[in-house]
């Protein structure tokens, strides 16, 4: 019975965004509603980087591969011609598991090795990956589109509406599957490998073995978001999937909103895909992405705990005063 | 008496310095053992190879009989030894409760991601029983060193292990600190832990340990009880270059 | 067949000497401070397009515009030091991500002031050398007398200068280096400024190797990545022979194979070193 409670309690955050999120179609009009549907994938992208680099520290700057490699496969699978034979055009149902098995695939292959070794291997490893992929999609023109990309790709849903609600529940069936994980002794592994990792092998646990998991899951989160999202755009283009504005994005969104948290990358998507709408017709070209870079940095630099920390902070400020002293679900 | 860990002809070169320097000692089951030898002398090397920290350049350490060569650290874990850091390293953003939970946590994702904090009376009971009672709620920076220490005596003891490698527990600790992990030693032994003590102090062991060995430039000088080794003369001159 | 071999022999002694120039500041920031900076490699770029814009737009002698271009890379990266870094050299996450954000704001700089297109820098050294029957030119010549007097003038500060066996003291073992006296903050400093330097030397003659983009940034620093890893994270001889498998690989690539996949076969020596020998050739 008090299990019962203390589940719904931890639940509550999660059943408000819920409801908000199943109100505002009805209130506001399609063209807000695409907004939000970017943000849900800028959001499924920042907790899939967040699961590998936010909770254990091992900054990935690959996301853009898993993600790209995931929307590339299931985009030239299902492309409806346009490369030479074999003429094979699969149906999504099939073409985009396959993606999200190339994104887990494809990252282990390339990333795992450089995460069995500590230190800064696996962040420059999966850069160094990142460019390299991106020129081979530009290289392999027949089959990828080249620099162009590949167009007119098939649609799972058509209209705002239906696009959103997609989106909308893939993005809170990701966020709770990693919330779960998160929340678990799993979860608490990870944390302690991003502040000790030689103390945690101490302790008898296989830290490469928790990473591996953790990346494994990133990954299917990456391929997940890159295959919904190539569908939803309908196109996937070198310039789109590989621009360093796009791993940018990723990164800042997890740190404005905190690192190490599930409602972090949420609402850091949120806030960096509002954020990038607004001022998209105030500045031109260039001085928007130098204004955005700017402000990404002053973030990083002043408030590297994010939203989530001042909010955590300001919270656990007011219970301590209330109750005199910390509790221990508090500090858990 | 079984042996418990034996270590052969274990050397470790750091580029040109010999660290340790075809070291043999051993363990044997239901004892205090103090590795001793004046600050440099390869002690900690010793506890970090036996751990598995590094890999030796020559040698073999076996544990209950089993080659501990080609296993990794966490193995090594498992099968029973567990260790403390000279300079202690706590979770800095843990409180010690959770930071102990750490070292209760099964090495198996799935048996991890069912069942939510099981062992939290375990870890509260290891806790309470190395003296931190009322501190468990604390975070890192509110504790002094000395319960920092037994922070990382209770992390090792909540692996379950055999035994124990104790990195200068005592040093810097106020004479009533040292007398109350004493007893906490005497205790563990009694419930049938076994430890090995280093420390560069030979008279902080005197009370403590059983048997003793002492090494200088990695290399073993004297072997025998604290009596024994205290009128060594190569102790002695190790240790004032007489 | 004879020719291609030594234009090769040439071509990959020049990039292997720019490589290590860039490899070596990038390596030595890491041996003191245990942070790597992601926006290195954006330095090479910058030192480039300073050294086009005062020799070619406003028309500053060639040694002084080399000086501004060096001083202004030293500069930029002493500043990332002290304005960027140096609060959370304790939180490696954060210096990378910041750095990797500083690396773009060079970038979209370099857009806004110079713009997209590319840019020929004049030779550093006019007219050519007949050497072993191969016509080389002199800038190419050049290039690779400077990158060894910038090399051996770096490996002797480290070895003979009091401040360059400090760095080496912190790169071994930190504690012991505090300890005994050594600053790692002035050290720091020094060290930033250097690879700062370094890497604006490297962009100068990157520029008249090539051409400046503002893409050219990017090769450097992924084969850096590549360098270092191969050769130890921190060791300064395995960065000296690494860049050099590196940068012979890359230039027999691009002679001799597909000009597109320059580049790849470093990143497989990469992966098979990680497996075999994941403290890279020279590392501890």
């Amino acid at each position: 019975m008090v299990n019962w409670i203390t589940s719904v309690k931890s639940f509550r955050w999660w059943l408000v965004a819920i409801v908000v999120m199943m109100v505002l179609p009805f209130i506001v009009p399609p063209s807000f509603l695409r907004i939000c549907i970017m943000a849900n994938f800028m959001a499924i992208f920042a907790m899939s980087w967040d699961m590998m680099s936010g909770y254990t520290g091992y900054v990935s700057f690959g996301h853009p591969f898993l993600i790209g490699l995931a929307g590339y496969v299931s985009a030239m699978l299902s492309h409806q011609g346009g490369f030479q034979p074999p003429h094979i055009v699969l149906p999504l149902y099939v073409t985009m598991p396959l993606g999200i098995a190339a994104a887990v695939g494809g990252g282990m292959l390339f990333f795992l090795p450089s995460m069995r070794v500590r230190g800064p291997y696996f962040s420059l490893i999966s850069l160094a990956f990142l460019m390299i992929l991106s020129r081979i999609m530009i290289a392999a023109g027949a089959m990828t589109g080249g620099d162009r990309g590949l167009t007119s790709l098939p649609y799972l849903v058509t209209g705002a509406v239906n696009n959103y609600w997609l989106s909308t529940g893939i993005m809170f069936a990701v966020a709770i599957g990693l919330w779960l994980v998160a929340r678990s002794d799993v979860g608490h592994v990870l944390k302690a490998i991003r502040m000790d990792e030689d103390v945690v092998e101490s302790s008898g646990l296989s830290t490469y073995r928790f990473k591996r998991f953790a990346f494994i899951l990133s990954a299917i989160t990456a391929g997940i978001g890159g295959v919904f999202y190539t569908h939803y755009m309908g196109s996937i283009s070198p310039a789109g999937a590989f621009d360093y504005i796009f791993l940018l994005n990723i990164i800042v969104s997890t740190v404005v909103g905190g690192m190490g948290t599930i409602l972090g990358p949420i609402f850091g998507g949120y806030f960096i895909t509002f954020f990038t709408e607004s001022t998209r017709t105030l500045l031109e070209g260039a001085w928007r992405f130098m204004a955005y870079s700017l402000v990404a940095l002053a973030i990083v630099y002043f408030r590297p705990g994010g939203f989530y920390g001042i909010v955590h902070d300001i919270a656990a400020w007011f219970r301590a005063k209330r109750r005199g002293g910390l509790q221990y679900d508090q500090v858990t | 008496m079984t042996r418990l860990l034996e270590v052969k002809g274990l050397t470790k070169r750091f580029g040109g310095v010999v660290a340790v320097n075809d070291l043999n000692f051993h363990v044997d089951d239901g004892e205090i053992l103090g590795l001793m030898g004046p600050n440099g002398a390869g002690k900690t090397t010793a506890f970090n190879l036996i751990m598995g920290d590094y890999k030796p350049d020559a040698g073999q350490i076996s544990f209950k009989g089993q080659d501990l060569g080609p296993l990794q650290t966490y193995e090594r874990v498992k099968l029973g030894i567990a260790r403390t850091y000279q300079i202690p390293r706590p979770y800095h953003d843990l409180p010690v409760i959770e930071d102990l939970r750490i070292s209760t946590v099964p090495d198996s994702i799935t048996r991890c991601l069912r069942g939510k904090k099981r062992n939290i009376e375990e870890v509260e009971q290891i806790g309470i029983g190395v003296g931190l009672k009322d501190r468990l709620m604390k975070y890192p920076h509110e504790l002094s060193l000395g319960d920092l220490r037994r922070v990382e005596l209770a992390k090792s003891i909540a692996t379950d292990p055999k035994l124990i490698m104790l990195d200068e527990i005592f040093a810097g600790l106020t004479v009533h600190e040292i007398n109350e992990l004493t007893e906490l030693l005497m205790e563990k032994k009694k419930a049938g832990l076994v430890f090995i003590v280093v420390s560069h102090d030979l008279k902080a062991l005197a009370a403590v340990i059983d048997r003793a060995v002492v090494i200088q430039f990695g290399h073993l000088i004297a072997e025998g009880t604290y009596e024994e080794i205290a009128h060594d003369k190569k102790v002695k001159k190790a240790y004032f270059g007489m | 067949m004879l020719a291609l071999a030594q234009s090769i022999a040439i071509n990959g002694a020049l990039l292997s000497g720019l490589y290590a120039l860039i490899s070596l500041g990038f390596t030595m920031i890491y041996g003191v401070g245990r942070v790597l900076n992601l926006a290195h490699a954006a330095y090479v770029m910058l030192g480039g397009y300073v050294y086009f814009y005062c020799l070619q737009v406003v028309g500053i002698p060639e040694p002084l515009s080399m000086l501004i271009a060096i001083a202004v890379c030293a500069g930029a990266s002493l500043a990332t030091y002290v304005g960027l870094v140096r609060r959370y050299m304790s939180n490696p996450t954060i210096v990378f991500v910041s750095t990797f954000i500083l690396a773009l704001v060079i970038n979209y700089l370099v857009v806004l002031i110079w713009g997209m297109e590319t840019k020929n820098v004049w030779p550093v050294v006019a007219g050519v050398t007949q050497f072993m029957g191969q016509t080389i030119s002199n800038n190419l010549l050049c290039t690779l007398i400077v990158s060894w007097v910038c090399i051996s003038g770096v490996l002797l500060f480290v070895r003979k200068t009091h401040m360059g066996r400090a760095m080496r003291a912190l790169a071994m073992d930190r504690k012991g280096a505090i300890v005994s006296g050594i600053n790692p903050d002035r050290v720091n400093l020094l060290t930033w400024t250097i690879a700062g330097a370094l890497a604006g030397i490297a962009g100068i003659f990157f520029g008249s190797y090539t051409y400046l983009v503002p893409s050219m940034w990017h090769m450097p620093m992924v084969m850096s990545f590549a360098i270092v890893i191969i050769g130890g994270l921190g060791s300064i001889e395995g960065t000296l022979i690494a860049s050099h498998i590196v940068g012979y690989m890359q230039t027999t690539t691009t002679l001799a194979i597909d000009e597109r996949l320059r580049g790849v076969f470093a990143l497989i020596i990469m992966i098979i070193v990680l497996v075999v020998r994941p403290k890279g050739l020279f590392g501890k």
